[in-house]
């Protein structure tokens, strides 16, 4: 593999808390506010800011479904971001590896 | 970031470990979900194969709005929502699952509408109960192994 084909960092996703909600949505295909939330441990404004900067750079999709009851928020992967997260970790792995 | 040395990236990817650990956590489902699932297949298949055409229509009726409640109510005590068809190496049971209704079912039907026997109908009942609790609790478990796995 050349220099130019190895996978790279993504400064977007390398963040501690965007990389732990990129692992954590690129296991299932949607996941509620709360439940990121908890995951990662942190305040809803937290939350907020590492989400927006993700669904900035077209990496995840937020929705509020309507339906009964409180409106809540779902995130879920796009295709840019998986493709990005798995770049990402490849890149991880390659230094791991040296 | 290019001098981010291998400790870093073991860090992070420990980090990514555990982000899919806590979504493995979350997503096992209630020792009720599968029994409570094959009950409703095995009622539907059992009114689908024994009753008239209204019986049947509103046993599939039943079955679908009970598969959508529980599958809503998985999905807001998780938090989190993967569809079994699409849940990589763990689909496999899924679609044995449905293969074992996509046998069953018309064979009940049909044996008990040409035949005159009920027989056929409680013997699938029997066995898609047993098959979706079995079937869902294995999913479950290759689900949690696969996620708690190498990202």
């Amino acid at each position: 593999m050349t220099a130019a084909t190895e996978p790279v960092l993504n400064e977007i996703i390398h963040a501690p808390n965007r990389l732990r909600i990129c692992a954590f949505l690129g296991t299932v295909d949607r996941a509620e506010f709360s439940a990121i939330r908890e995951m990662l441990g942190v305040a809803d404004s937290v939350t907020s800011k590492q989400l927006k900067v993700l669904e900035d750079a077209g990496y995840v999709k937020l929705s509020k479904p309507t339906g009964k009851g409180r409106v809540k928020t779902w995130a879920a992967l796009t295709p840019a971001g998986r493709g990005a997260y798995k770049v990402h970790v490849a890149a991880l792995k390659a230094l791991i590896a040296g | 970031m290019e001098n981010q040395s291998g400790n870093e990236a073991r860090e992070a990817l420990s980090a990514i470990g555990d982000a899919r650990a806590a979504a493995a956590e979350r997503l096992v489902a209630p020792w009720w979900y599968y029994p409570v699932l094959g009950l409703l297949a095995a009622g539907a298949v059992l009114m689908a194969s024994l009753g008239n055409v209204f019986v049947f229509l509103g046993t599939l009726w039943v079955f679908t709005v009970g598969l959508g409640v529980l599958m809503g109510l998985h999905r807001e005590r998780t938090g989190l929502w993967i569809p079994a068809f699409r849940s990589g190496r763990a689909s496999r049971w899924a679609w044995l699952l449905l293969a074992a209704y996509a046998v069953c079912v018309p064979a009940a039907i049909i044996t008990g509408r040409l035949a005159s026997t009920e027989w056929a109908a409680w013997l699938a009942a029997v066995v898609l109960f047993a098959a979706t609790a079995v079937a869902g609790s294995r999913f479950n478990e290759a689900l949690q192994t696969q996620l708690r796995g190498a990202p």
